[in-house]
């Protein structure tokens, strides 16, 4: 689930898909755990909302991830990011959130957004 | 290799716990006990210290110091940050950064350092009864700290990101001025949100704790203040987890205006007229993003070193809300999670980067009663949690402010504007920005509203029914709590607060010392 989002999500941000993917879903693991408990357990929450076949269905609205094409990933985010449902908005928020914090704090993400990284102390 | 006074002073034997660590004992006794270790607990600390009282710091963070800022976001806010950086408000529609480790904020702000403003200062005066508050007579602490932290207007020339707010305000006959920073010997790297690599920054972390620690004070670290228990209207003992007890005289209360409240609140702490955790107040800040034509590298250079009070004095106190104007360092991790979008338009938006200008206004809150602010209360777990609706009031002062940042941007020569925004997209002339600003839905997880100055919650006042403590920051209701940080301020500051935060602990701070010696 986290890698089909962070696939779209980071759309034209990975330089090689895979091993990007892989270390952007690391990320965010590494971003959850840090959290307090009680965030942690509203992050679960969401993601088990989007796991669970029905509730994906429904709030979502795309087929099983492994399965779900990138134009009906960008769909659900996109209806999540401009809803008229402030819950929805905040869903939407709290996966950009992590998606981003846990791909652009790895260095491989640097070279394409003209960041060269921080500077060498003499 | 840059020396470290941490590691000296360990090496020193300096009296640090981790209480975290086995083996560690679990009843300490003191004089005063400080909660909390940034800009209040810090300057507390040396003060006490100073005065010859036994004292001990309880902070929930880490200890970390230059050895450990390696100028990476991706180590620095999940160590030094609440909530890794990401705390939002209840209604998600806030993200803020508050410090977490020792030094607090103070650890990781980004070193602005502006006196109490003296409207500010009027209207504590006149509407919550504080007649020690004036600028005169608070002038002595100021510049007691001013000295003590070398806070000086930044000599050297702004970095292009902050010279492009300047040359912005300029052309539009909008005054600026240079940003007063507490540095010492500082190399003009940008990375003063992760913690200083080089100790340029007077942080509490490498000035007054280290001052307090060398006169004997024990710090006990990775260590939650729980709750304080009473007898009476007295304080005996503080319990904290992992499972520590101290007991003290005196405590300070100095979480910060999250924390503090919380605290007070999980205690049970009497609050007669419901004000405990209410008016807390937080500078809503709004962003506004620009390309410029030349190289900006907004990640590098001292990150703010111009700023402009021209929307907070041209206007009355308690009109329409006022703004400050100043610029935020840009790093991959900040600007990747602000930038709206995602997928490729969010990745072409990130590949200007190197060219990106960023201007932020700070709206000053708490002064007119549609900006009541937020109010503290607790999860079911006890954990703070901050609710701030934001009022029509402060909308208005949002879309003003989106309006003014990106007409500063586009006479400082930006070839796009993009106010941060989820509804907004980038646009190449100024009459094209405010037709888009005129028609931007003003809701929260829309616009993108964020702050790092959290304020209010413990305010001060002369009377007990509009205050939670009084002008010597002493609680209305208990004879030995003390709350000295920036839970304290009866409305927000209207400037960077942490040089409020250390003249209102010196002098209150001093207040203390001279009130057990006494006795």
């Amino acid at each position: 689930m986290l890698r089909a989002i962070a696939r779209v999500m980071l759309d034209g941000a990975l330089p090689n898909r895979e091993e990007a993917l892989d270390a952007a879903v690391r990320g965010v693991e590494v971003a959850i755990a840090g959290l307090p408990a009680a965030v942690q357990g509203e992050v679960q929450q969401l993601f088990g909302l989007l796991e669970f076949p029905i509730t994906r269905r429904i709030v979502a609205g795309v087929g099983p991830w492994d399965r779900a094409s990138d134009a009906d990933i960008a769909a659900f985010l996109q209806r999540w990011r401009t809803s008229n449902a402030q819950l929805l908005r905040s869903g939407y928020a709290a996966l950009h959130q992590l998606v981003m914090a846990g791909w652009y704090g790895n260095n491989d993400a640097w070279p394409r957004i003209g960041y060269p990284g921080p500077p060498h102390i003499a | 290799m840059i020396p470290d006074p941490i590691a000296q002073g360990l090496a020193r034997g300096w009296k640090v716990v981790d209480a975290r660590a086995a083996g560690t004992a679990r009843d300490y006794t003191a004089d005063v006990a400080i909660i909390g270790t940034g800009a209040g607990g810090g300057t507390a600390a040396e003060i006490l210290a100073d005065a010859g009282l036994r004292v001990i710091m309880i902070e929930e963070g880490p200890l970390r110091s230059s050895r450990d800022f390696h100028m990476l976001e991706r180590e620095a806010y999940p160590q030094l940050y609440q909530e890794s950086a990401g705390r939002r408000t209840k209604d998600k529609g806030i993200v803020i950064l508050q410090g977490r480790a020792v030094g607090g904020s103070t650890t990781v702000n980004w070193t602005s350092s502006f006196r109490t403003p003296r409207l500010t200062l009027d209207y504590w005066y006149e509407r919550y009864g504080l007649r020690d508050y004036t600028p005169e007579k608070l002038a002595p602490f100021f510049e007691r700290m001013e000295q003590r932290l070398s806070i000086h207007p930044w000599n050297e020339a702004p970095n292009p990101n902050n010279a492009a707010l300047a040359r912005g305000a300029k052309r539009l006959g909008i005054d600026t001025a240079v940003i007063p920073r507490n540095v010492k010997g500082c190399y003009n790297l940008g990375y003063c949100g992760m913690g200083c690599p080089t100790n340029a920054k007077q942080s509490m972390l490498v000035t007054t704790i280290p001052r307090a620690l060398d006169r004997g004070a024990t710090l006990i670290v990775q260590s939650r203040a729980q709750r304080l228990h009473f007898d009476g209207a007295h304080v005996t003992m503080l319990e904290c987890a992992p499972s520590i007890r101290v007991h003290a005289r005196t405590f300070v209360v100095a979480g910060g205006a999250i924390n503090s409240p919380a605290l007070l609140l999980r205690s049970g702490a009497p609050d007669p007229y419901g004000t405990l955790g209410k008016r807390t107040f937080l500078h809503p800040v709004v962003i506004s993003a620009a390309i410029m034509p030349e190289f900006i590298a907004a990640y590098a250079g001292a990150p703010q070193s111009i700023y402009s009070d021209h929307f907070l004095y041209t206007q009355p106190l308690d009109g329409p809300i006022g703004y400050k104007l100043e610029v935020p360092p840009v790093h991959p991790v900040l600007l990747a999670t602000t930038t709206p979008g995602f997928g490729t338009t969010h990745a072409q938006l990130l590949a200007e980067m190197p060219h990106l200008h960023v201007i932020i206004a700070l709206m000053r809150d708490g002064f007119h009663p549609d900006s009541p602010g937020g109010t503290v209360g607790l999860r079911s777990d006890g954990s703070p949690l901050l609710d701030y609706p934001i009022t029509p009031y402060v909308w208005d002062g949002a879309r003003r402010a989106l309006r003014t940042m990106a007409q500063i941007q586009f006479a400082a020569g930006a070839r796009m504007v993009l106010p941060v925004h989820e509804d907004a997209r980038p646009v190449a002339s100024f009459a094209q920005a405010e037709r888009m600003i005129d028609e931007l839905p003003m809701e929260i997880l829309r616009a993108n509203i964020v702050s790092a100055h959290v304020m209010g919650g413990c305010g001060m006042g002369a009377d007990p029914r509009t205050s939670v403590v009084n002008g010597a920051g002493l609680h209305h209701q208990l004879d030995n709590v003390y709350v000295f940080d920036g839970s304290a301020f009866p409305t927000s500051i209207g400037a960077n607060p942490q040089l409020s935060i250390y003249g209102m602990v010196a002098r209150n701070a001093a207040g203390l010392a001279a009130t057990l010696a006494k006795r």
